[in-house]
């Protein structure tokens, strides 16, 4: 069990790259666009300062997983 | 598999009988009374907006978004860790009377602001920052009471008692809608427009009154008092809870292998429900409200019930299955709704009609208005109010077209079991978890420790549930598909449900039974 814990924590480090990639790169598209509404502005500035923190804090969970830190929790 | 809870109580400073209830009470009735007020605002958006946020004000509209957002997400975290730290430094009881003072006049002085039309700009400005002290003062409530609470519990009886807190988010959600509702009826709905939306505002004066004099006569935390008493007090609970590994590795646990699936789906149980009958089903305004009522009062029992359960079978399993249930059944369940509100299917030819008036409004320009209604096989009845504006000048005016559905018995009934579906899956995530949450951290951090993942947990993966499903469903639409897919925006909860249902069920603890004492 503490093998699967460890390697799904290198998971979740890819899953917030991942996630932090698409939001940055489909934020910069649509807030560069010609036209940007006043909605899709507050949507973007709203969303990635919040999202991209937390997609960090997923990382650190991550890290913490992969070096074993949640090993002597009991799961079962 | 080890024992998932011991039915042995170890807390020697638990209350028993009419001194635990008493305990529950003024804990839970502060909270909910904070949720109610949290509430009534964004129940009366619409009125807010047009007394405050004139649509032709562009500034004004910007505050009325960032307004509508602010406090819901970015604020409460910020209350969770202002008024956590304080929870740890003076005391449980004094800071969740603090929080209730502060909800309760932020919540009084909105009604009483001017509208845009007497004081300018200053009127939106005034709202907002109220808004902004109203998710402050949330942000701080909930881990005081739910930690207060579980402080003064019985061991093996945790997740029982703790339940009694969970039930006020809810059930403040129903007390708004139905102080809303009667005092609509009450006055009519010109009055309501004109200064009625105000009443429900002001009526929280009276309940935060009366819930700050039952506070008064509360008892600081008997745990919180000991470790006072023997000095291990911490000194700095956020640098303790947020800059030490061994602590801040049970705050990611929390918030990405419980908070955050459980945020999602208490979301999309009540507010994208409620958004998703009014919007998508264009369902009447009042029959949404009924259903919602009908399924928050059968389900809100379910909270204690699935609170007590864990306290025998582990918090996890049943906070996990809550969840697991919601990525299996979204789909299907917002496909049924749709289906039984459907405008799409073979009409009574008797029963529909259509008729087409036109007038001269104030401004001299011509109005034409056309109704129809139908009614279809399956009893449901449908009216589309189209109203077509000429101007003076000979230019146009794009059309306003305003649909309403009215369901039949059976289908009104199948709707209310869809919704009450997703409120028992709201109750098995949300009922366990703050017994869950409390057994996580030790005393002298608690307040802080919890109420940080919680908020960022609700208040953001959960709170924007309905912005990210309309987003997500305004992208679907395609020039083949101009209309989109208006399930779309179930992938978003169902997507951080997902994670963090495989992040719980590998590295949540089972056991359940921690000395909660230190």
């Amino acid at each position: 069990m503490n093998t699967l814990k460890r390697a799904a924590g290198f998971l979740w480090m890819v899953v917030a790259l991942g996630a932090i990639w698409f939001l940055l790169s489909r934020g910069i598209h649509e807030l560069s666009a010609d036209k940007v509404t006043p909605d899709k502005k507050i949507f973007w500035w709203s969303i990635l300062p919040v999202y991209i923190p937390l997609m960090l804090g997923l990382i650190l969970f991550g890290w913490y997983a992969w070096k074993g830190e949640y090993d002597e929790l009991e799961t079962d | 598999m080890s024992t998932a809870t011991s039915n042995v109580n170890t807390n020697p400073n638990a209350k028993t009988g009419w001194g635990l209830m008493s305990v529950i009470l003024a804990s839970s009735v502060g909270t909910l009374i904070e949720w109610y007020d949290f509430y009534i605002y964004g129940t009366l958006a619409p009125y807010i907006a047009k007394q405050f946020f004139p649509s032709d004000n562009i500034t004004a509209s910007y505050m009325a978004a960032l307004g509508s957002f602010a406090a819901g997400f970015i604020v409460r975290p910020f209350g969770a860790l202002f008024f956590g730290r304080l929870g740890d430094l003076i005391g449980r009881k004094y800071t969740f009377l603090v929080t209730l003072l502060l909800m309760g006049l932020s919540t009084f002085t909105i009604g009483l602001i001017p509208g845009y039309d007497k004081i300018g700009i200053l009127a939106p400005i005034i709202i907002l920052l109220l808004r902004l002290l109203q998710g402050l003062a949330l942000g701080g409530e909930y881990g005081g009471a739910a930690t207060y609470v579980a402080e003064h519990a019985p061991s093996n009886r945790r997740g029982y008692y703790t339940g009694f807190i969970q039930t006020t988010a809810t059930v403040g959600l129903l007390l708004s809608i139905a102080v809303i509702l009667t005092t609509k009826n009450t006055l009519g709905e010109e009055t309501f427009n004109d200064w009625g939306w105000r009443v429900p505002f002001w009526i929280s004066i009276v309940m935060v009154g009366i819930s700050v004099f039952i506070r008064l006569k509360m008892q600081e935390s008997p745990m919180f008092s000991k470790i006072k008493h023997s000095g291990k007090l911490s000194t700095n609970p956020l640098k303790e809870s947020f800059g030490k590994r061994d602590n801040l590795k049970m705050v990611l646990l929390a918030l990405f292998g419980a908070v955050a699936g459980q945020g999602v789906i208490w979301y999309t149980g009540q507010f994208y429900a409620m958004s998703f009958m009014d919007k998508v089903c264009n369902i009447e305004f009042n029959s949404v409200r009924y259903i919602l009522a009908a399924a928050i009062i059968v389900g809100t029992p379910f909270f204690l019930i699935f609170g007590r359960w864990s306290d025998s079978i582990g918090r996890k399993w049943i906070m996990m299955a809550g969840m697991l249930l919601g990525i299996l059944t979204y789909r299907p369940i917002y496909q049924k709704m749709l289906d039984i509100s459907s405008t799409k299917m073979e009409v009574v030819a008797d029963k529909s009609t259509t008729g087409k008036v036109a007038s001269l409004n104030t401004a001299g320009d011509s109005v034409f208005t056309t109704t129809v209604v139908k009614a279809f096989v399956n009893g449901n009845t449908f009216k589309e109010v189209t109203v077509d504006t000429k101007k003076a000048d000979g230019s146009k005016v794009k059309p306003e077209v305003k649909k309403t559905v009215w369901l039949s018995s059976s289908n009104w009934w199948m709707m209310a079991f869809l919704v009450f579906l997703q409120i028992l899956y709201v109750t098995m995530v949300y009922g366990p978890i703050a017994a869950f949450l409390v057994e996580l951290f030790p005393t002298r951090i608690r307040y802080s420790s919890m109420s940080l993942p919680y908020h960022i947990g609700n208040g953001i993966f959960g709170g924007l549930v309905p912005y990210i499903a309309v987003f997500l469903v305004e992208n679907s639409k395609t020039s083949d598909n101009p209309s989109g897919d208006p399930l779309a925006g179930l992938f978003y909860p169902m997507i951080i449900a997902a994670v963090c249902f495989v992040i719980g069920m590998l590295y949540i603890p089972t056991r359940t039974d921690k000395n909660v004492q230190d």
